[in-house]
């Protein structure tokens, strides 16, 4: 899909809103199974589309990252996680999207009938 | 963990390695170690997918596209921008080889997914269930149940088979009182129980002491994901359809007296007194041995249930001696 400057992709987008709706810091694996339930899908979504969507909106300053306190997954005998968090950009960016959508009338789509 | 899983997760681990190679330690190191709490994630989530090796095959499958164009985009500072601004590489170079290797890997990928389709169901199970051997249920030997091995020295033959050899060190005491297992073979059933998500029970319809077993098995602690099921018959068709209804494959055994000669091996190692309980899992090995006699419907027995638990002839009893209480299918 071709990016307009600012624009953000749908999956992007929903990474965000879910960001937001779960208020607090989350990791990739709980982000995919967020975007499953949402999506309703069967699979979640692929290493590579989620990973790269959460390193581009972290690079945007949509997304903040850290890795969580070593101890914690020492104690769960777990590897790390590494926990993303909203800024306030991707706040502003989830209010600006919302009020596009809003505001843009519905997509007619053309339809195709024979002669 | 199965052997899907364990090959699932080394590929997905080993492609994050690869495609990210050449890039500063830092990114690499985060990146691979994203990957491996997420496959980690997945493996211990309760909630994860029936087939989690395949699960992880196909997120690998459908993302390598974004793996090699992030790739790029570490790579290229100029192609980075790019794809900010607009979204898609423009040199032809670029797009050319991403599409290269992105085809190859598929192509490789698939192969293996077919290579790994051609298995037998039940072999697949068998895979599976050796990560309930190697876990925390510890290696029964004789010398750990010092009963067992005293029978076992009286019941060997005088030269080893070393199928019988496994079928004795498998052995079991069992004992059912006021709803709760005792003796040795609790202790190795409520440890399967523990590391399975579903526990079936097929029952010989004849047999009197089924529901105190069944009660008493379902009194064992468990994880809260694990599932019970009771299957009415597992003879029969009846058992099959049953089966068939949760999605689970398995060979029909009968255990008709007239035909049961192939359980002779079974019959000659029950303990004299309380039930007896045979780990059919480690006999599977048994099973692959080369030039192994063991007759068909047995291996199709062990092939296709866990847990045996023999019940002897007894007040309730009184139809057939011995005979078969219950056939405990933890997957």
């Amino acid at each position: 899909m071709r990016r307009k400057p600012g624009q953000l992709l749908p999956l992007e987008l929903d990474v965000c809103r879910m960001a937001r709706d779960v208020g607090e810091s989350f990791h990739g694996y709980q982000m995919a199974k967020l975007l499953q339930e949402g999506a309703d899908a069967r699979l979640l979504i692929a290493h590579g589309t989620l990973y790269r969507a959460l390193a581009r909106l972290e690079g945007m300053g949509l997304l903040k990252s850290r890795w969580e306190d070593p101890r914690i997954a020492a104690r769960e005998n777990r590897p790390g996680r590494r926990l993303y968090s909203l800024t306030a950009a991707g706040e502003t960016a989830v209010r600006d999207a919302a009020k596009t959508t809003a505001a843009k009338p519905a997509r007619v789509r053309r339809k195709w009938v024979p002669a | 963990m199965g052997a899907g899983v364990s090959f699932a997760k080394a590929l997905v681990l080993a492609w994050t390695r690869l495609y990210t190679a050449g890039l500063p330690d830092e990114m690499r190191a985060r990146r691979c170690a994203e990957i491996e709490s997420d496959v980690w994630e997945l493996e211990h989530d309760p909630d994860r997918p029936r087939f989690a090796a395949a699960h992880l095959l196909l997120r690998l499958l459908r993302g390598i596209w974004h793996d090699l164009r992030w790739r790029i985009e570490q790579r290229t500072p100029y192609v980075a921008t790019q794809l900010m601004l607009h979204g898609v590489p423009r040199h032809p170079a670029i797009v050319t080889s991403a599409f290269t290797c992105s085809l190859t890997v598929h192509f490789v990928a698939g192969a293996v997914v077919i290579w790994l389709a051609a298995f037998p169901f039940h072999r697949l199970s068998v895979i599976a269930l050796q990560r309930a051997e190697s876990a925390s249920v510890p290696a029964p030997t004789l010398s750990a149940f010092e009963n067992d091995a005293t029978d076992a020295a009286a019941l060997a033959p005088a030269r080893p088979d070393p199928f019988l050899a496994r079928l004795l060190q498998n052995r079991y005491a069992l004992s059912v009182h006021k709803g709760q297992l005792s003796l040795a073979g609790a202790y190795v059933l409520s440890s399967a129980i523990a590391q399975s998500r579903l526990v079936v029970l097929g029952e010989d319809p004849d047999t009197t002491e089924t529901p105190e077993f069944w009660a008493a098995v379902s009194n064992t602690p468990a994880p809260p994901t694990t599932e019970w099921r009771k299957v009415a018959a597992m003879n029969g068709h009846r058992g099959r359809n049953a089966l068939d209804s949760l999605h689970i494959r398995i060979m029909a055994v009968t255990l008709s007296p007239s035909e049961s000669g192939y359980l002779q091996p079974i019959y000659d190692s029950l303990l004299p007194s309380d039930w007896t309980m045979f780990d059919l899992r480690p006999l599977r090995q048994e099973l692959r041995a080369p030039g192994s006699m063991v007759h068909r419907d047995l291996s199709r027995l062990i092939l296709g249930y866990d847990i045996l638990v023999m019940v002897p002839v007894g007040e309730a009893s009184v139809r057939r001696a011995p005979r078969t209480a219950g056939r405990s299918g933890s997957r």
